[in-house]
């Protein structure tokens, strides 16, 4: 147990009637996990919990066998990346990480080392002594993965981190991301199907507060065997076809249209496809009934 | 290291450089930045020594007693009774009450003084009210103190103010044991710290709940909370820690004026004995405490609320103590206030005489204001677990106030 | 019809402004005003008498209600968002001065009432002075907070200037805050005057700081 996450029967509230989270199992192992799930599922309550910044409600959880309740002790272990943040805007890049550094309590000539260190892994050597507040987005989010870095953390738990970024930055991103993943447990959360794609080998689906998926990237590609089907119609029906089918993806040429969607039998004149984590992904919500209706429009 | 990291933070701050330069311009503006043209001197046989309020009983009955009279005739009693003029006018009952005391102080009936017959009140001016001569100075103040209750506290009739009807002139051998007395008590420098305390109280009272709550505001301006909450520090190094680099901050630059400020009449007492610590200890005890509980105002409610809501807190306490202490200005001081007044140079036996409450109330500011420091801590960490969001309560429950206040006005 | 909407729009940003920004100002003054029958006599004061209160305490409710006017726009993001919106951000500043100065005047002709009702003597003077303090102070600020964008340091700018004048009053001759109590109004016309400069120049520099 010494190198994994194990949430038992985990439950959040917010007031007496939004349940931020309802009866969350999971064990997450060395590498990368990703936690999959529109905005609002739950998620950032989720690492919120696990970095001791919100109070459980009910459940065990333990952090390579600290219990959630040894804040202190797992402050020392845990590296966070918050969604939204910023720092001093006066301060430069180093002052900053010097500053977080100190609050993580370490030495003076290991800090030093420590962020040169960092700062050249992230790419921000030459920028370290730029303002906070003259840095690029993608920038900022490099500096948030070098400050959650700090303490050498065991566990790095990093929220929607790449959000608002430009594709060449995403990609940027998400090898970076691989590259600290070494020997650590890194929780990345996303509505972004393609970094899950690019980096995880193990996620979770959260909807709603729950978990509607839990494994390998490739058992969940399983899961959408055979159910994913792919046609080429005619414009006009269009409407009607948007009707009968759960439509994931379409693109026009001319007045053909190609159409993806998900059944769970084949239809007549339709191509199997290969799925991908999107499409398993859709057919996750839309078995439990709350796929939002993409193919709609007109209603 | 954490500590040298929070006084930069502090210093570098706009909030701070305003700080210092309020502290000059008050400083300089109120001349207690050089004293060099104000040297106390050894009395000369025949000058004048100006005057002093004394307790002298044959002065302070009968011109007491008669503007007692004068005000009951009028029923308006002028007090004072937080430091602001109040008109007072009693009722009936009250006022019959007075006559009682009026009555025993002067054996004139009640029915005389209240003077009930309408038709002869052309002859209220006849009688003649006087001071029996049997009334002594005790019963003559516990008559006193019951008509400043009636006035309801601060009227001409309490304690404190009585003094003020007996002004007598200081004589030379006075003169010279309050230059003694500054000479070895104040050691001269004393004297000097003092009065320099009392301007510079006032506004170390107020500013540094600016310095305190722009500090705690800071993280969550610059959305930082969150990577500062996720860190190893304990609640309680980094908010003690903050809190003490505001009071070094403040408290630093406060004894550097006070040793420029004191510096400047050293050469006029050459040859005698100076107490060249006279600036650091006055600053230390005298402003200290009120730099320690205006910061901790700031950081306790700053926490709190998430909003900068003790700059008004503090800021009418502030507001209500230096009114207040108008009243006090030669020295005299009171358990809860906040900035204590000695508005004089010398006037040392007033400050020896009220030094066992001056000290109490130094205590009680800075003792409270520890307290509220260590409450910061316990909100800070309730918050950092996400146990209290004091802001979203409060916000939350003003906005359902200014929901339904909108809702009955419509 | 494009000037009907933009009326409209000018309209609906006063109405979210009144709600958001002005009435918590708007509570803690009236909070002040109820304090200040507490700590003063109000009642048969002369109008020497009845300038204490009045410049004393209620010229407070100034600071409070102009000072803050910009803080809402502090925030670079909050900023960014109001300057890139169609309607100039000068009708906002506009709106919110508007709101302060009518509070200021509605307040303190309240309280003036409320002190005559109670015998005390009041003249149009005594009232146009107190508004002049007012304005005086809070505009002090409003200059210290278009140019420092710093809302602490602007409440201090004011708050100084309150406390130099209660221990130098003589030396301040016409920018005096506290002269009606000695029964000189001629500062209080200065004191109007430079409000109403120091207003102007604050819009105009919080206009060229969003404008950029």
């Amino acid at each position: 147990m010494e190198n994994c996450i194990e949430i038992k029967e985990l439950n959040k509230f917010y007031g007496k009637k939004k349940q931020a989270l309802s009866n969350v199992n999971l064990t997450i192992e060395q590498g990368m996990f990703g936690l999959l799930g529109r905005n609002g599922a739950g998620k950032t309550t989720l690492m919120k919990t696990l970095v001791t910044l919100l109070k459980k409600q009910s459940g065990s959880i333990s952090v390579c066998g600290i219990p959630i309740e040894n804040a202190k002790e797992i402050r020392k272990i845990v590296g966070y990346l918050p969604q939204d943040f910023s720092m001093y805007p006066t301060m430069t890049v180093i002052e900053a990480m010097d500053y977080l550094g100190i609050l993580s309590g370490i030495g003076t000539k290991e800090r030093k080392e420590h962020i040169d260190l960092l700062l050249k892994k992230v790419n921000l050597t030459e920028h370290k002594n730029k303002k906070v507040k003259a840095l690029s987005g993608g920038m900022k989010r490099r500096l948030g993965i070098a400050q959650a870095l700090l303490n050498d953390p065991k566990v790095l738990i990093v929220d929607e981190p790449t959000a608002g970024l430009d594709p060449e930055e995403r990609i940027r991103f998400r090898n970076l991301l691989c590259d600290v993943s070494e020997e650590r447990i890194v929780i990345l959360s996303t509505h972004i199907v393609g970094d899950i794609e690019a980096t995880c080998e193990n996620l979770a689906i959260l909807n709603e507060g729950s978990i509607l998926y839990c494994g390998t990237v490739s058992d969940l590609l399983d899961t959408a065997k055979g159910k994913v089907f792919s046609k080429t119609v005619d414009k006009r029906d269009l409407p009607k076809l948007k009707k009968e089918y759960n439509i994931i993806g379409m693109h026009s040429q001319e007045n053909k249209t190609y159409i993806r969607f998900l059944a769970e039998v084949p239809s007549p004149g339709a191509e199997s496809c290969e799925p991908n984590i999107e499409d398993a992904y859709m057919l996750y919500l839309w078995n439990n009934g709350t796929a939002p209706i993409l193919s709609g429009g007109e209603a | 290291m954490l500590f040298g990291k929070e006084i930069r933070k502090t210093v570098l701050s706009f909030t701070f450089v305003a700080f210092i330069i309020a502290l000059l311009v008050m400083t300089i503006s109120q001349d207690v930045l050089n004293f060099s043209d104000e040297a106390i001197a050894f009395p000369k046989q025949g000058a004048d020594y100006g005057i002093q309020q004394k307790e002298v009983p044959k002065q302070i009955m009968p011109a007491a007693f008669s503007s007692l009279c004068e005000e009951f005739a009028a029923n308006e009693y002028i007090a004072y009774p937080i430091g602001f003029y109040k008109n007072v006018k009693l009722n009936d009952t009250d006022q019959e009450k007075m006559a009682d005391i009026i009555s025993t102080l002067s054996g004139v009936s009640v029915d005389d003084l209240l003077d009930k017959d309408d038709e002869v009140s052309e002859a209220k001016g006849d009688i003649e009210v006087t001071l029996s001569d049997d009334i002594s100075y005790e019963e003559f103040k516990a008559c006193m103190k019951q008509a400043d209750d009636l006035i309801g506290g601060g009227s001409n009739y309490s304690e404190n103010n009585l003094l003020n009807y007996s002004y007598v002139a200081v004589t030379y051998e006075e003169a010279i044991e309050n230059y003694n007395l500054i000479a070895s008590k104040d050691k001269f420098t004393g004297a000097y710290a003092r009065l320099f305390c009392d301007f510079v109280g006032i506004i170390l009272s107020i500013f540094p709940v600016f310095i305190a709550v722009a500090v705690c505001l800071k993280d969550r301006r610059a959305k930082m909370n969150e990577l500062i909450y996720a860190r190893k520090t304990s609640s309680f190094k980094l908010i003690l820690t903050r809190y003490f680099s505001v009071i070094i901050a403040v408290m630093l630059p406060t004894i550097i004026l006070a040793y420029i400020s004191n510096s400047s009449v050293w050469g006029q007492y050459s040859g005698m004995s100076l107490d060249y610590l006279a600036p650091l200890k006055y600053t230390i005890g005298w402003l200290m405490p009120s730099v320690m509980i205006s910061a901790a105002i700031g950081m306790f409610f700053t926490e709190l609320t998430g909003t900068p809501i003790a700059i008004a807190i503090q800021g009418l306490w502030w507001f209500i103590d230096i009114n207040v202490g108008v009243s006090k200005l030669r020295g005299v001081h009171t358990l809860f206030e906040l900035a204590p007044r000695h508005n004089a140079l010398g006037n040392t036996q007033i400050f020896l005489d009220e030094f066992n409450t001056l000290a109490a109330n130094r205590l009680i500011m800075a003792g409270a204001a520890l307290l509220l420091v260590i409450a910061t801590i316990i909100i800070y960490e309730q918050k950092r677990r996400g146990e209290l969001s004091g802001y979203e309560k409060i916000k939350t429950y003003i906005a359902s106030l200014a929901n339904r206040k909108s809702k009955s006005a419509a | 019809m494009k000037k009907s909407k933009h009326t409209l729009q000018v309209w609906q940003i006063a109405k979210v402004n009144l709600r958001h920004n002005f009435l918590p100002l708007l509570l803690l003054s009236v909070i002040i005003i109820m304090l200040t029958p507490v700590l003063f006599g109000i009642t048969h004061l002369d109008s020497k008498a009845a300038a204490v209160p009045l410049e004393m305490f209620i010229s407070i409710i100034g600071i409070i209600l102009l000072v803050p006017i910009f803080q809402p726009e502090q925030d670079d993001e909050i900023k960014d968002i109001i300057a890139s919106k169609y309607i100039d951000s000068t009708y906002i500043y506009l709106i919110r001065v508007a709101y302060s100065v009518v509070g200021i005047i509605v307040l303190v002709l309240i309280f003036s009432l409320f002190m005559l009702l109670c015998g005390c003597e009041i003249t149009i003077a005594l009232i146009f002075g107190t508004i002049a303090d007012a304005m005086f102070l809070g505009s002090i600020g409003l200059l210290a907070s278009a140019i420092t964008s710093n809302l602490p340091v602007s409440f201090m700018v004011s708050l100084l200037y309150y406390v130099i004048n209660i221990s130098m009053k003589s030396k301040l001759g016409n920018f005096n805050l506290f002269a009606m109590m000695n029964g000189t109004y001629k500062p209080n016309s200065y004191l109007f005057a430079a409000s109403i400069i120091f207003i102007t120049i604050s819009v105009l520099i919080k206009r060229g700081f969003t404008k950029k």
